[in-house]
């Protein structure tokens, strides 16, 4: 990618970052970060690190369409507080067992990307087909395998914490899936907002971490937790097709 | 077994048997029986007033945790709303039982009946009882606190008014529940309408039977309080009754009239 | 050990078919107890009981059961709930749901609070916390309603403490695999 195109995706799909305080290493790209292997005795900090980051950024998406979207539905409104709420409880099980076994903040680069393309986005059936459809629904396929693997590995820490982590995103994912199918059947012009949305995303997510990145994912569809959070049997089949298909390309 | 299937027979018409009582209460069972008199609003006619009225809403409490004991499989949110009923009644009969000690009276000054228990507790469904006590007693009753509370205000007594003006507020919530649940129960089974409409029936013949039962608040029938009182339109309106059937009860309350002119706001 | 998502779920699914339990327990009280200040009592109660088992069932939903889960607890626990719900005179029913029942199901919150994680699980012991403040209040109301009818109501409180060891000694209380629980239909 030449820097003419970068610059021109990090004016039109980003915003700026977050607020963070001194102990915070912030980066703007994934290969900027250490991204150490599947091997290294610290990957597991790394992770717990970086996914507390990741939960901070939820925790302030959510916050903000509060903030900039008042005149939404109030049911909407109490979901989205809710799930502020929970992703702040999230924060604190990753930063505790980031810190019981040994890290401690800071100790890892960072990326606020998520924060920097859902603001960006100025409609609030855009934000969570992007935030709560699109990554919140990835971290579901994610966290499913990762429960059955801790627990075979003895870490019922590790897995009652992904457990709970899961139940309250299938909850996030569901609320926002009813959401945007009311306000597209109630306006069409929604159904172009959640598009553009989708797009912009899609652009500025490829620009951060990567085609390599990406590729990189081994996980496979969670097709139980997709129904649970309100996505159709067809919805379901197409990310898992989607997702062997983008497997296949990658070879992995 | 359930206090609803308890029976009793009154001049010739078999109904529900009357829910427990204090031995301090004398249970009327026909209205000549109740007490009565000449200026409505002297302190003894207020505090029987009171008495009653605590006692129409005690039995509301019943009827309302008696469709929660004897239908467990009806929809959840309707049995909340029924709980919820419960306890506003529970407030209602504190409230005016509060009132009524403040104004000199005690459970058991004046006699009571338990007329809205037993006919509602003779419908066998959810719907029926709904349709008698939330949509038929509980409307009734909305009409006549509308002016009642007035009246009380007329004669100086603010803490009375105030307290009907609550009660009022939490009745509408409670027709109109029950005026969105029966569409909804009708809706999933029509054999439900046959139901509803044979407890209407059965109400009427009951009244008629009786000579005409007295309603909470004073020592006259529903239908002579509504002609001089009016219906209580507004409310009717909040309580989620359509403009057809606020007119229907205006005719009934022989104000067809208004109703043919279309229900004033 | 602390539990894992599945047995939270039956924990609170159980704990709902209580609440619900003693809703309709009240409810069928109503109508057939005397005392018009118990009668109220009750009446206020059984919206609680309602609000609580309310509370429940979302959270069942959210952690991964049917929306309303709700589970009947093991025989011999539920006989001794059904005996204390059969009691016929006013002053035995007001201990056996204010000495015995709310007491023992406190007991049994305060267990389940103690065997899960405050963070993990932080919305259900928002709903048990609430609950617990909420049967505070209740007992303290039912002492007020006791205090105003002391000179008709006599209490007899070796039963009630008779009753309280029974229900105590009951440990086990909650169906475990019942198998409903992360298998139900998507659109529950």
């Amino acid at each position: 990618m030449n820097t003419s195109n970068t610059n021109s995706i990090e004016a039109t799909a980003f915003a700026a970052g977050p607020a963070r305080d001194s102990r915070f290493d912030v980066k703007e790209r994934w290969s900027e970060c250490l991204n150490l292997p599947d091997t290294h005795p610290d990957r597991d900090l790394e992770f717990f690190h970086r996914q507390m980051n990741e939960e901070i950024n939820g925790m302030e998406n959510a916050a903000r369409n509060l903030a900039d979207f008042p005149d939404a539905e109030w049911s909407v409104r109490m979901s989205i507080a809710r799930q502020t709420a929970d992703e702040a409880r999230h924060v604190l099980m990753f930063r505790r067992i980031l810190e019981r076994r040994g890290g401690w903040l800071g100790r890892y680069a960072v990326l606020n990307f998520q924060y920097r393309i859902i603001t960006k986005i100025d409609n609030l059936v855009g934000r969570l087909a992007v935030q709560n459809r699109a990554f919140e629904a990835e971290g579901v396929d994610a966290v499913e395998p990762a429960i059955q693997k801790a627990r075979d590995a003895g870490d019922s820490e590790l897995a009652d914490l992904f457990e709970a982590q899961l139940a309250d995103e299938i909850g996030h994912v569901r609320f926002a899936n009813e959401y945007i199918a009311q306000a597209t059947k109630s306006n069409p012009m929604n159904v172009m907002r959640v598009g553009r949305a989708l797009n912009q995303a899609s652009e500025a997510f490829l620009s951060v971490m990567g085609q390599e990145a990406i590729d990189s994912v081994k996980y496979t569809t969670n097709e139980q937790g997709r129904l649970e959070a309100g996505f159709s049997p067809e919805e379901v089949r197409f990310a898992a097709a989607d997702r062997n298909a983008r497997k296949k390309h990658a070879g992995t | 077994m359930s206090a609803s299937s308890n029976r009793k027979t009154v001049q010739g018409v078999t109904l529900c048997a009357d829910p427990a009582r204090e031995p301090c209460f004398r249970v009327a069972q026909l209205d000549n029986e109740m007490q009565k008199f000449e200026n409505g609003m002297s302190e003894d006619a207020r505090r029987e007033r009171l008495h009653r009225h605590m006692n129409n809403e005690m039995g509301a409490l019943e009827i309302a945790a008696q469709c929660l004991a004897d239908f467990p499989e009806s929809p959840w949110d309707l049995r909340m709303q029924l709980a919820r009923q419960a306890f506003d009644e529970s407030r209602h009969v504190h409230g005016l039982h509060q009132r009524l000690r403040q104004l000199g009276g005690y459970k058991g000054e004046f006699p009571i009946g338990n007329f809205e228990w037993a006919v509602t507790n003779m419908c066998d469904t959810l719907a029926a009882r709904l349709a008698i006590q939330n949509r038929t007693f509980e409307a009734g009753q909305m009409d006549l606190l509308g002016s009642l509370r007035q009246i009380w205000r007329s004669v100086g007594d603010e803490r009375t008014a105030e307290v009907l003006e609550h009660i009022l507020a939490d009745e509408i919530n409670h027709v109109r529940f029950a005026n969105q649940w029966i569409r909804k129960l009708v809706q999933a089974d029509r054999r439900l309408l046959l139901k509803v409409a044979s407890a209407v029936r059965f109400l009427a013949d009951t009244n008629s039977a009786l000579a005409g039962e007295t309603s909470a608040n004073s020592g006259e029938t529903s239908a002579e309080q509504h002609k001089k009182l009016g219906i209580n339109v507004e409310d009717r309106r909040h309580a989620d009754f359509s403009d057809d059937e606020i007119n229907e009860i205006l005719r009934q309350a022989g104000m067809s009239s208004l109703a043919s002119a279309g229900a004033p706001a | 050990m602390g539990l894992i998502l599945r047995e939270k779920a039956e924990h609170l699914a159980t704990f709902r078919w209580l609440e619900v339990f003693l809703m309709e327990t009240l409810a069928r009280w109503v109508p057939t107890t005397p005392e018009m200040e118990v009668k109220v009592l009750m009446g206020r109660h059984i919206w609680d009981a309602a609000q609580h088992a309310d509370a429940l069932g979302k959270r069942t939903f959210e952690l991964r059961a049917p929306m309303h889960y709700t589970l009947a607890p093991l025989p011999l626990h539920l006989s001794t709930m059904n005996e204390l719900a059969s009691v016929e005179d006013t002053t035995g029913r007001l201990q056996s749901v204010y000495d015995v029942i709310l007491p023992g199901l406190a007991a049994r919150y305060q267990q389940y609070l103690q065997n899960s994680d405050s963070l993990l699980d932080e919305p259900s012991f928002r709903v048990i916390e609430g609950i617990l403040n909420d049967y505070a209040r209740m007992r303290k109301e039912s002492e007020e309603v006791r205090a105003e009818l002391r000179e008709t109501l006599v209490f007899d409180p070796e039963r009630a403490e008779r009753w309280s060891r029974q229900e105590s000694a009951i440990s086990d209380f909650v169906v475990q695999g019942s198998g409903a629980t992360l298998a139900r239909e998507a659109s529950a």
